[in-house]
């Protein structure tokens, strides 16, 4: 063992037991071998095979019941990946029905016919904890809807938004990508049993018939034409995963930040709270952002894989075994992390309010310059505030009780105005409406989700 | 198939044992504990541990005695993992012992220093290997070094090279890369004690003494300040791995590339077991060369990772240094493999002089095209000749005919030139330049560059 994802310590921080079962070695060649099942069945069917050699055949196409240990040295000396396997299936096939296994069929048709069986499992798993984490996000978004929290650009202090927006914002973010996977569906669950160069010439006349019936049997779609070399499906899948993650990192890290020392707006609830031995502080946030740096990373390599030569080209074929595990499986873990964490963050009202007036009320200069221009004109407005501003860095009083205490603005605001001017809550515009709208259109969208989890 | 490296099917397809040993689990719990154990060592010696505690100390700093066999489930974190490490060395070695069981405050210095111990194992793999291909490469250089073969631009055939020429490409980059990694050496490997905010605070006064001690009884280097979030010499690791992946990735393309059915010219060994396709028999698939170019991607691609992981914010940032916790050993693990790959691939590598042969003359004699123009220049002048041979050649290709055929029937070459001259001229062998000479520069180059590489292969 040496990849973090399966190393005994650390997988469960990296990776979800639910998701990496999809992925294992001994899942995948029983999904091979169902492969092999359900094309016997179907060429017994139509006549092509014998029905006894088929139904030996799908009575032996279980892995539990080939030799293991001879198919793994096999493996080393074929060096091919999938004939060993073939051969273990045929031995193990009593009365001559080991002539009639992968009929007419290559390798890379039971391979990646396969890993769209696999990808369906991931989609699904990955499309429920999406909707969970949608789901999560806007509760806080409503629970928080009215709260002022100082905004930032370029990490400098600017008007306020509300913790509710900015939930909200994350909250509509996740609803893109659910909308993203749901358009993804009619592309990617496509099969492939159209032989070495996908002319479909090993099946025989019978040929659409058999192919159509396979993926029937398996559940996948019928491409219009083979894709032996053509690998945008799988190239879209993984893309896509890196976009997710973009879109979780961007949530992850922004806690990251504002759970800092100096911010402390949010507090981290603890990874696993059964832990006893809880001196050495693990950031949730933290972990999420570097699993979804992978997934970003391992995009470029799926882009890659599109390019292939001719009718097959290892060269980039075998990209997959690396990108599509891995991705699915960081970007599943990241997922969940990121529930848990939005679940149990704790909002520190207190520190948000304190931020919110650490430049005691500067950031509110420029609403507080378009009131006052009403009644003193723009040019006065200005010069007043300004000189507002300047007094405060100067004497090194806060700006909000300058502005105050100055006779000349008193003369065109009330204090009782004033008073509402410096209070942030006046000044979130439309946050709370922007609110609701992200609900709404998560509700009206959220109408057919149920059939993304079930096919 | 968590994932391919660690696949009880394909592992041996995209890992080597040795590599993954490197980083295996309990290996590094080990590192952990031989860390432990040199630091007391120190500290004993500086008189701050009594000789009789270091004693059991280092004695129950073996994994092996410690009955330590956590579940993942157990920890959030891998500071946490090396705490409960710590407890168990605590628990085991007794209770005035444990009082100097001390490294906790350091856990992620020690983290770093034991990344760097694995650099250190894997830089040693990579080197050895770097050097065992360029040493098959050079016998193979001297072999065909004026043999002809076609030279190819764009995929177009251009003035031929030699076989030992295009070996003796990949053997200087390969040297290239061996002279990169001695250059990192003196970098890279230095570990830390530096404490939580690299002030070495936690050290108390003798911090220096005992972290250079420390690095001294580990062979490691000392680093002037304290690295915390500053992780260049992990990045200048992970881009020289990459870099080695995309010369080794060029090598096992290139040759993929000439193996196939059309070329024919080079091919990975088969072995008497090896199947090409469950469908068609006859396949001669550049297995090895192929899932090779596929994993140097990979290696490549991680670069970029471990660019990202130097970007740390403040004194420590966990979103940056997890990274090396994927990236490291899934680069070294896929890149060793790739290496025994190319060595596997030129190891015995199949040279099919005949169809290289063939190859060469696949325009019929028009790569001889500025030859013949320089040797017709004397009689007709250079530029005639070359419009000539021009319009010659476009008839040639149009025609099918060997451009010899056709400049003879020309009424302005027919008296000047005979079809001997022609033969003459028209010999690849005559056209290659100074291929020898550069091969021969490469073998030169390379046995006095190698002078010192033993140096760099010491632990």
């Amino acid at each position: 063992m040496a990849h973090i994802l399966t190393n005994p310590y650390y997988q469960n921080i990296w990776s979800t037991d639910e998701m990496r079962d999809v992925f294992t070695d001994r899942h995948r060649y029983q999904r091979w071998l169902d492969v092999e099942a359900a094309l016997a069945r179907v060429q017994a069917r139509l006549g092509i095979i014998p029905q006894d050699a088929a139904d030996e055949i799908c009575k032996k196409a279980h892995l539990e019941l080939l030799d293991v240990e001879a198919l793994k040295k096999h493996l080393v000396q074929a060096q091919h990946t999938f004939v060993p396997l073939l051969k273990q299936l045929e031995k193990a096939c009593d009365n001559g029905a080991g002539e009639f296994i992968h009929y007419g069929t290559a390798t890379q048709d039971i391979q990646d016919t396969a890993t769209s069986l696999e990808l369906k499992d991931a989609f699904k798993i990955i499309f429920r904890d999406m909707v969970i984490l949608e789901k999560k996000l806007i509760e806080m978004a409503q629970k928080h809807s009215r709260q002022p929290m100082i905004g930032r650009s370029n990490n400098q202090h600017t008007l306020p938004i509300t913790v509710g927006l900015k939930a909200a914002g994350w909250a509509a973010e996740v609803r893109r990508n659910i909308e993203r996977m749901k358009d993804m569906r009619k592309y990617i669950f496509v099969g492939l049993i159209h032989g070495s160069t996908g002319t479909m010439s090993g099946l025989g006349e019978r040929a659409y018939e058999v192919v159509e019936g396979v993926l029937e049997e398996l559940g996948l779609e019928m491409p219009a034409c083979g894709w032996t070399g053509i690998r945008d499906n799988y190239g879209h899948f993984t893309v896509f995963l890196s976009q997710a993650a973009a879109t979780i990192s961007r949530i992850t890290n922004e806690i990251y930040q504002l759970s800092r020392t100096e911010i402390n707006e949010f507090s981290e609830p603890t990874l696993n709270p059964s832990v006893s031995n809880n001196s050495a502080k693990h950031s949730i946030s933290a972990q999420v952002t570097s699993m979804c740096r992978i997934v970003i990373n391992n995009a470029p390599l799926a882009l890659q894989a599109m390019i292939v030569e001719h009718e097959r080209d290892t060269r980039s074929w075998r990209l997959d075994w690396h990108h599509i595990p891995e991705n699915s499986i960081l970007l599943s873990k990241a997922l969940l992390d990121t529930i848990h964490l939005i679940d149990g963050l704790k909002i520190n009202e207190d520190k948000i309010k304190k931020n919110l007036n650490l430049l005691n009320g500067q950031v509110l200069s420029d609403i507080i310059i378009s009131r006052l221009q009403k009644n003193a004109g723009r040019k006065l407005a200005q010069d007043l505030v300004n000189k507002c501003l300047l007094d405060a860095k100067n004497s090194k009083t806060a700006f909000n009780e300058i502005l105050s205490s100055n006779e000349k603005i008193k003369n065109f605001i009330s204090k009782q105005e004033i008073s509402n001017l410096f209070d942030y809550s006046n000044h979130t515009g439309q946050s709370a409406r922007q609110i609701d709208e992200v609900i709404n259109l998560s509700n009206t969208q959220s109408v057919n989700d149920s059939l993304f989890l079930t096919f | 198939m968590t994932h391919v490296i660690d696949s009880e099917f394909y592992k041996h397809v995209y890992a080597t044992d040795e590599m993954r040993d490197v980083f295996d689990p309990r290996n590094r719990l080990q590192r952990w504990l031989d860390i432990q154990a040199a630091l007391t060592t120190v500290q004993a010696i500086m008189g701050l541990v009594p000789k009789v505690d270091a004693d059991k100390i280092v004695k129950c700093c073996d994994l092996g005695q410690l009955n330590f066999f956590p579940k993942s489930n157990d920890f959030c974190g891998s500071d946490q993992l090396f705490s409960s490490l710590m407890n168990a060395v605590k628990t085991e070695c007794g209770n005035s012992a444990a009082d100097h069981v001390n490294l906790d405050a350091c856990a992620q210095d020690i983290q770093d220093t034991v990344t760097v111990l694995e650099i250190k194992d894997a830089y040693m793999i990579m080197l050895r290997d770097l050097l065992k291909i360029e040493s098959i490469l050079i016998p193979l250089i001297e072999k065909y070094k004026s043999q002809p073969m076609a030279g190819r631009t764009h995929k177009q055939h251009g003035p031929p090279i030699t076989i030992g020429f295009k070996f003796a490409g990949f053997a200087a980059e390969i040297r290239r890369e061996i002279e990169r990694m001695k250059d990192m050496h003196k970098r890279i490997f230095c570990g830390s004690l530096h404490g939580v905010s690299g002030t070495m605070l936690e050290g108390g006064a003798k911090a220096y003494e005992m972290y250079e001690a420390l690095m001294d009884q580990l062979g490691l280097d000392v680093a002037p300040a304290g690295l915390g979030s500053a992780r260049d010499n992990i990045g200048e690791f992970q881009v020289i791995t990459g870099m080695i992946a995309g010369s080794v990735g060029r090598i096992v393309n290139e040759i993929y590339e000439l193996s196939g059915s059309e070329l024919s010219e080079l091919h990975e060994p088969l072995s008497r077991t090896y199947v090409g396709s469950s469908a068609m028999p006859h396949k001669r698939n550049a297995e090895v060369c192929a899932f090779a170019v596929a994993q140097c991607r990979i290696v490549q691609q991680n670069t970029a990772l471990g660019l990202q992981s130097m970007t740390g914010e403040h004194e420590r940032d966990a979103r940056a240094l997890n990274l090396d916790l994927h990236n490291l050993p899934e680069t070294c693990v896929i890149m060793a493999r790739a290496l025994a790959a190319t060595i596997q691939t030129l190891d015995g590598i199949d040279v099919f002089e005949k169809n290289i042969t063939r190859n060469l003359d696949a325009l019929d004699g028009m790569l001889f095209s500025e030859a013949l123009m320089f040797h017709l220049a004397p009689k007709i002048g250079k530029q005639t000749a070359h419009d000539i041979i021009l319009f010659a050649c476009k008839e040639a290709h149009d025609t099918q005919t060997p451009i010899k055929n056709v400049l003879l029937a020309h009424p302005e070459i027919l008296n000047v030139a005979t079809e001997a001259d022609f033969d003459e001229v028209m010999v690849y062998a005559k056209h290659i330049g100074k291929c020898v000479e550069q091969s021969d520069d490469v073998v030169r180059i390379s046995r006095e560059f190698s002078v010192n590489d033993h140096y760099f292969l010491q632990a």
